[in-house]
């Protein structure tokens, strides 16, 4: 297997290092885990990497919640996803003093992505239409919307713009809290 | 490519680092194949094939070809001191030429996309559109508050700096279009919430009201441009800074719409009403400063702004602070629900 090493040491055990495979997982949950802290001080070399595996992931992982549930919004989740990192993306190269790629843009808004799966999640056993639905679909936007603009203010240096940035944000966020309920 | 928001003062050294760049790939546009890279022939170490000498700016003769037979047709319609380029396939194999060719060609995109954000910054101005989105938290809440409630606010006049008026952030009576642009974007969304609240959503009556907002914006734009042309006014205001007065019409529109979902059509009236007559305070106060001529103002001001036509600029500034009700009403007043009948 790639990446099975045998190294003998002085006790004679055998260490096995993970598999390639392995290691791709375990740096995505890693980011995963990493930037959905919205309380935790980050610093910008967070997002020297862009990735696009574990958006894509996220992405997929909400539609077969979706699925789940009943409604077949692929379709919907590539629209929604394309306009809004193209809409955030140029609103952020006209806010920031520093380069901004499209490639950060859609690996932020990709990672930041995992309450609303936890939420569709959700939906597929409860019913999020009452008052405690709107409670945790209000809470899930604010924890994307919180935690995308906190990276984004960090990785691009805007000072005194986090709000500016989570609004749009939770704009796009709402929206796909809209097809997850409705 | 790097716009900064304060873009006169950027200018020089973005044409200096165009200058340098130029200046870098003048060496690569020599018309002779290949181009005379000369710090890669200094990079390559020593045991390098005969025919690698091609490097040079200089174009010497190679040593006799006694190593690589290969290399010693001579291509016809290459100037007469290059030999040895005529089988590209084997060419690109050399380790040097791959490094140079990537180089060539990292330097290519970069001018290409140099060239490319030039030519598109003839048609839409980046680095004044960047002006309009320096802003901060601070700015943005004060001149919401000021959208709302402007009756209190005393000195409305713009600092200038150089070349333009100072930027958003610094200046509150600045125009801006983040807002503009947030509550368009917030105004077709609240008005699919509105309508599904109704029962009547479709997916394509968001794009339709989007459309539709999108089209008397630009149709009020218009009209005031020509409208001023016509007039022969000549103000301080460009055509950035007019979309940005107009779209401020936007927040008074939502406020009216969700206004409108608990208290119905009496609701929305009084929002209605009450945000179309802070507009027009605001609208009014805003563009006396900028359209109608100040007696005593400071020299750096504006020399060119003439002291005819008061009555002329009078007029424009009621014109456009008065559309503004109008064109609130026809673009909500589809949204709102008739009152529940009571049972």
């Amino acid at each position: 297997m790639l990446g099975h090493l045998e190294l003998a040491d002085v006790e004679r055990k055998r260490y096995r290092l993970p598999s390639c495979k392995h290691i791709a997982c375990l740096i995505v949950f890693l980011q995963t885990l990493a930037v959905l802290n919205p309380f935790r001080t980050t610093d910008a070399s967070i997002l020297q990497d862009t990735d696009l595996a574990g958006p894509l992931v996220f992405c997929l992982a909400l539609g077969a919640f979706l699925l789940l549930s009943g409604k077949v919004h692929f379709g919907y989740i590539y629209g929604i996803g394309v306009m809004g990192c193209l809409g955030i993306y140029a609103l952020l190269s006209l806010m920031a003093v520093s380069a901004v790629t499209l490639g950060t843009v859609v690996s932020v808004l990709g990672y930041c992505l995992l309450p609303m799966v936890i939420l569709s999640g959700i939906n597929v056993v409860l019913s999020l239409q009452g008052l405690t639905g709107f409670v945790l679909t209000g809470l899930a936007i604010a924890w994307c919307s919180l935690s995308a603009s906190k990276l984004f203010v960090t990785a691009l240096f805007m000072d005194h713009q986090q709000p500016l940035v989570a609004y749009p944000c939770a704009l796009l966020y709402g929206v796909f809290a809209l097809i997850t309920i409705f | 490519m790097n716009f900064n928001a304060t873009s006169g003062a950027r200018h020089p050294a973005q044409k200096g680092s165009r200058k340098k760049r130029v200046s870098d790939t003048a060496a690569m546009s020599a018309p002779a194949y290949p181009p005379p890279y000369n710090p890669y022939a200094s990079a390559v170490p020593g045991n390098m094939p005969p025919n690698m000498n091609m490097y040079d700016g200089r174009y010497v003769l190679p040593p006799p070809y006694t190593a690589s037979p290969d290399y010693s047709r001579i291509h016809p319609s290459f100037p007469p001191a290059d030999q040895g380029f005529s089988i590209p396939s084997q060419f690109l194999n050399e380790p040097l030429v791959a490094n140079v060719a990537m180089q060539y060609g990292q330097a290519l995109v970069g001018s290409g996309k140099q060239l490319v954000g030039q030519e598109l910054e003839k048609y839409v101005p980046f680095s004044r559109i960047k002006y309009y989105f320096a802003v901060d938290t601070r700015y943005v809440t004060k001149k919401l508050g000021l959208l709302f409630f402007p009756f209190t606010h005393s000195d409305w006049s713009l600092r200038y700096e150089q070349d333009g008026p100072v930027q958003p952030r610094y200046e509150i009576n600045a125009p801006d279009l983040y807002i503009p642009t947030m509550a368009y974007v917030t105004y077709v969304l609240v008005a699919g919430l509105v309508l599904g609240m109704q029962d009547r959503f479709t997916p394509e009556v968001l794009s339709i009201q989007a459309s539709t907002a999108l089209a008397w914006t630009v149709f009020e734009i218009i009209v005031e441009l020509i409208t001023m042309y016509i007039t022969n006014i000549q103000t301080n205001l460009k055509t950035l800074d007019l979309i940005a007065y107009g779209g401020y019409k936007y927040v008074g529109i939502i406020f009216a719409v969700l206004l409108s979902i608990l208290f119905h059509k009496t609701g929305y009236f009084i929002g209605l009403i009450y945000c179309s007559m802070s507009l027009i305070f605001f609208l009014v106060r805003t563009l006396k400063v900028q359209i109608l001529p100040i007696g005593t103002s400071p020299s750096h001001h504006d020399p060119y702004m003439h002291n005819s036509g008061n009555k002329r600029r009078m007029y424009l500034l009621l014109f456009v602070a008065g559309i503004q009700p109008f064109l609130m009403w026809w673009l909500s007043f589809h949204l709102i629900s008739p009152p529940v009948p009571k049972s």
